[in-house]
């Protein structure tokens, strides 16, 4: 077993943790940050590739490294508008969840 | 001369954030010019040939191209028809927006000016990665562009409609991180020509294509869309109906048809013309259920998706028949693209003439616009033009589209995809006549309603609309010429 | 088995594992903090895994700017009274089938491709005299892939114009007057702030030959400006509406305008001529820096204004 499988488990099981809560979680706060997770699983995933086979001299893959970085800041905006956007749902309503009853 | 279709809008976008006077003058401007220059790109295009850009000089794979082909030519002039008419019609919609507090069409010029450029963008690229920034770059200012019209309802849809998104954005990086695992490259071009049947590829194709899907709200994952586009303000209903759908599934076919060509697997296209099929059933049943106009259209948008998925099984079997895509295969292709250009001009139409009866009236509810033809006539006739396009009679572009969709189905033998588009036809005739009914009905005369002003110009960009997309039907040589030009799946086409 | 190996394991399972219970933590306050956490151990993952840009960047936005986010909304929108309801045993038993299929499917996908090469890697690292910069990640953002940043800073640019709009506002009104901050908390951010300006500067100049750059750099200016915020006086909020949206516009139309000065002299958007790459860079960085942090603080601080709350309320 190589740091490779590893990290590419991590990210099956940061993605299983984070779909799982996307499906389940209700209170909007939840589910943002359940995106967030899985977001983690898809950049563990394109880093593990980029240090893939890593010890050789040449170093990690810079193009995956520089696709995460890109990822990272379109996480933080969107992250951002939803986070301002349910505190605008819950200013406006009280509402804290997308279901209609409004269990939590 | 491509770039310049993804630097103005952009740059327009900015000008209207910045000096907000200036937006409607920076927005009609910029969207003749860009009009103006895809039209030269068409010409160009059908004359010699796709043409290649590399974006700082770089080229694939280390730097990003951008490739203009018939298709990515007829999705640029349509985005900027549709952006023309929006933009003219919004002058009006937004007319009393001149007080010193905030008001809603500050948010709207820079974001409908910067979801089109991503639209371009989306239309040009030819980089798995790009397209995925374009993606996030259109969404969120389409959810950005629905939070405008405030209110509860409009926030929650937004709400949902992001987290949708932001959920099918991580699944289609998922995809290309698979891909740039599996082959170290993310241009489109040299994916087509690596991509091989095995394990990796199959996963990258299904999570790529399940995000896109989700994304064009393909039922049954168009659980966020009638909301959506009924809660926004109407010229982002057009913007959203009528070519943020049409983004997202433009990409689905160009990867289906390029990256994933082979390993795209008959069953597989059974299943996306299913759910088409599915789509097109329920999205007209719920259209004939609702009490509200913009609500129904919303409705409308879920079917027609549908429509624009039927192409897929059909030219997934043709490339593995022998003769299979000159038969049907570009019938299909041609159909698929002609219904989507269609569709775009038609719904945003019906959007936009929505949009003056709820100025006018104050409200929306279908029996409540009962005899508006007598005041609002530009806008019924926008409406019914726009109807024909939707339920194919001819002889509009919708009819044109639909002809060659059920060649395409019974060439192919499969005669089931034509059953559902002519069932479909049927129920989109019911539900549009429900609405022509009640504007023509002269019951309510009696007491005429107390209508709004509306400016003319908002009739007129709503009907120009409805128009081009009857013109689509009366002129289908050209733009079938067009559509020849870096056909995928025909040998030097 | 290792000692590196069993590291990488035990991390691995440790991120699962707080990641689960920053999901699933009763009170959501304890979910943002795990969450913090749960950026941090990610930060340390991509230290290991030889991608020091990521775990700054990480660090300071993932774990940083988006926990700090997390935190101020969970002490506006609060936690929930009671938990979710019993499920039945479908509801229970399918987002976890859901979920771990997709899961294995990816990780399972993955693990087939150990031993592909043959990516971009070698190629950047063959072109990067080229770029006008010795740091490979940057060249690769910059200037082999500067189109995908320039649109990335468009989404940092509509992320802050939509959230204006969810507020109905052009200015950022300061959210809560002299409101509670201790005394030494205001003597903190005169320390930290200098401090942070300084590292965002070294940041924003060793990206060119090292790990750091706009992002890390913006990140750390921005991190700054929300411990600000949280004293009450957002440092955005004394800008006048124009002000304001030419600093959120100021880096996405610096690098159009570097594009289109290789449109006019190279004949080709982005290129930058050879004799003026390396200035040209730096003006993009610098503009990028400032428009990011500037859009970062709003994002922040135009989310938690309240006073348009109860004005629309």
């Amino acid at each position: 077993m190589s740091s490779y499988v590893v990290y590419v488990v991590g990210a099956g099981l940061l993605l299983v943790v984070g779909v799982h809560g996307a499906l389940t979680a209700r209170h909007l706060v939840r589910l943002i940050l359940a995106l967030n997770v899985m977001s983690g699983g898809v950049f563990l995933a394109l880093i593990a590739i980029s240090a893939r086979g890593a010890g050789s001299a040449a170093g990690p893959d810079p193009v995956p490294q520089a696709l995460v970085l890109t990822g990272i800041v379109v996480a933080v905006s969107i992250t951002a508008f939803v986070l301002a956007l349910a505190r605008r749902i819950h200013a406006l309503s009280g509402r804290t969840s997308l279901s209609e009853e409004d269990l939590e | 001369m491509i770039v310049t279709m993804v630097l103005l809008p952009f740059l327009g976008g900015c000008l209207a954030f910045l000096l907000r006077r200036t937006a409607p003058f920076v927005a009609v401007l910029g969207a003749a010019s860009v009009a103006a220059t895809a039209a030269m790109l068409a010409v160009g295009v059908w004359r010699s040939g796709p043409r290649i850009y590399a974006i700082g000089g770089w080229g694939a794979p280390i730097g990003i191209e951008l490739v203009a082909d018939g298709l990515s030519a007829i999705m640029l002039l349509t985005s900027a028809v549709v952006v023309l008419a929006v933009s003219v019609y919004s002058i009006g919609y937004h007319e009393h927006d001149d007080s010193d507090a905030w008001h809603p069409g500050e948010g709207f010029w820079p974001l409908a000016l910067i979801l089109w450029g991503a639209l371009n963008v989306l239309f040009l690229s030819a980089d798995v990665f790009n397209l995925y920034v374009a993606l996030e770059l259109m969404t969120l200012a389409a959810v950005g562009l629905v939070v405008l019209s405030g209110g509860e309802a409009a926030l929650m849809a937004a709400m949902r409609y992001a987290l949708a998104a932001f959920a099918a954005s991580m699944m289609y990086l998922l995809g290309v991180a698979i891909l740039y695992g599996a082959y170290g490259r993310l241009d489109l071009d040299g994916l087509a020509t690596v991509v091989s049947p095995e394990p990796a590829a199959f996963v990258a194709a299904a999570l790529i294509g399940g995000a896109l899907l989700l994304k064009t709200a393909l039922f049954p994952l168009h659980f966020w869309l009638p909301r959506a586009h009924a809660a926004a303000p109407a010229p982002v209903s057009a913007l959203l109906s009528s070519l943020v759908v049409t983004g997202s599934f433009y990409l689905f076919l160009r990867l289906w048809t390029g990256v994933f060509s082979t390993i795209a697997v008959p069953a597989a296209g059974q299943f996306v013309g299913a759910l088409g099929a599915g789509a097109i059933l329920w999205g007209s049943l719920q259209a004939l259920r609702q009490q509200h106009l913009k609500v129904m259209i919303a409705y409308s948008t879920v079917a027609q998706v549908g429509y624009l998925f039927l192409p897929i099984p059909l030219l997934t079997s043709a490339a593995t028949t022998p003769d299979g895509a000159l038969l049907w295969g570009i019938d299909a292709w041609n159909g698929g693209i002609y219904h989507a250009i269609s569709h775009a001009l038609a719904k945003a139409a019906m959007f936009l003439a929505a949009g003056t009866i709820v100025h006018a009236l104050g409200s929306d509810r279908i029996v409540g616009i009962s005899g508006i033809a007598r005041q609002l006539p530009i806008t019924t006739y926008a409406f019914g033009i726009a109807g024909m396009t939707l339920i194919g009679l001819p002889p509009s572009g919708g009819f044109v589209a639909k002809w060659l969709l059920l060649s395409a189905a019974f060439a192919s033998g499969q005669w089931w995809w034509a059953v559902v588009i002519l069932a479909g036809g049927v129920l989109t005739a019911g539900y549009i006549f429900l609405v022509l009914g009640q504007e023509l009905s002269l019951a309510g005369t009696d007491q005429p309603v107390e209508l709004s002003k509306v400016p003319r110009s908002m009739e007129y960009a709503a009907f120009s609309l409805a128009v081009a997309s009857l013109l689509l039907g009366l002129r289908v040589i050209e733009p079938i010429a067009l559509l020849q030009a870096g056909l995928p799946f025909v040998e030097g086409g | 088995m290792t000692a590196g190996l069993l590291f990488d394991i035990a991390l691995v399972v440790g991120l699962t594992i707080i990641a689960f219970r920053a999901i699933h933590a009763p009170d959501l306050f304890v979910g943002a903090v795990l969450y913090i956490v749960f950026g941090l151990l990610l930060a340390l993952v991509w230290v290991r895994l030889n991608a020091p840009d990521l775990a700054l960047a990480e660090a300071a936005i993932g774990a940083g700017i988006t926990g700090a986010m997390l935190l101020d909304a969970v002490r506006q929108v609060g936690s929930p009274a009671r938990r979710a309801p019993v499920l039945t045993r479908i509801g229970r038993v399918a987002p976890w089938a859901g979920a771990v299929g997709l899961g294995a499917v990816a990780a399972g996908a993955l693990v087939t491709l150990e031993d592909r090469g043959g990516t971009l890697g070698e190629m950047v690292r063959g072109r990067v005299a080229e770029s006008g910069v010795d740091h490979p990640v940057t060249a690769v953002l910059l200037v082999f892939r500067g189109y995908d940043t320039w649109l990335e800073v468009g989404v940092l640019l509509v992320a802050a114009i939509a959230v204006l709009g969810v507020r109905r506002t052009r200015v950022l009104v300061p959210s809560e007057p002299s409101s509670e901050a201790p005394p030494i908390a205001t003597a903190a951010a005169g320390v930290l702030l200098p401090a942070g300006v300084l590292i965002g500067g070294f940041l924003l100049w060793t990206g060119s030959h090292a790990p750091g750059g706009a992002f890390q750099a913006a990140a750390v200016l921005a991190a700054m400006g929300i411990l600000v915020s949280l004293l009450g006086r957002p440092p955005l909020a004394s800008l006048s509406a124009l002000r304001l949206r030419l600093l959120l516009v100021c880096g996405f139309t610096t690098f159009l305008a570097a594009g289109v000065v290789g449109l006019l002299v190279e004949d080709a958007f982005l290129r930058y001529p050879a004799a003026a790459a390396g200035w040209i860079i730096t003006v993009i960085e610098l503009a990028v820096t400032v428009s990011i942090a500037a859009s970062l603080v709003l994002l922040f601080a135009g989310g938690r204004d309240r006073a348009a709350d109860e004005a629309a309320g």
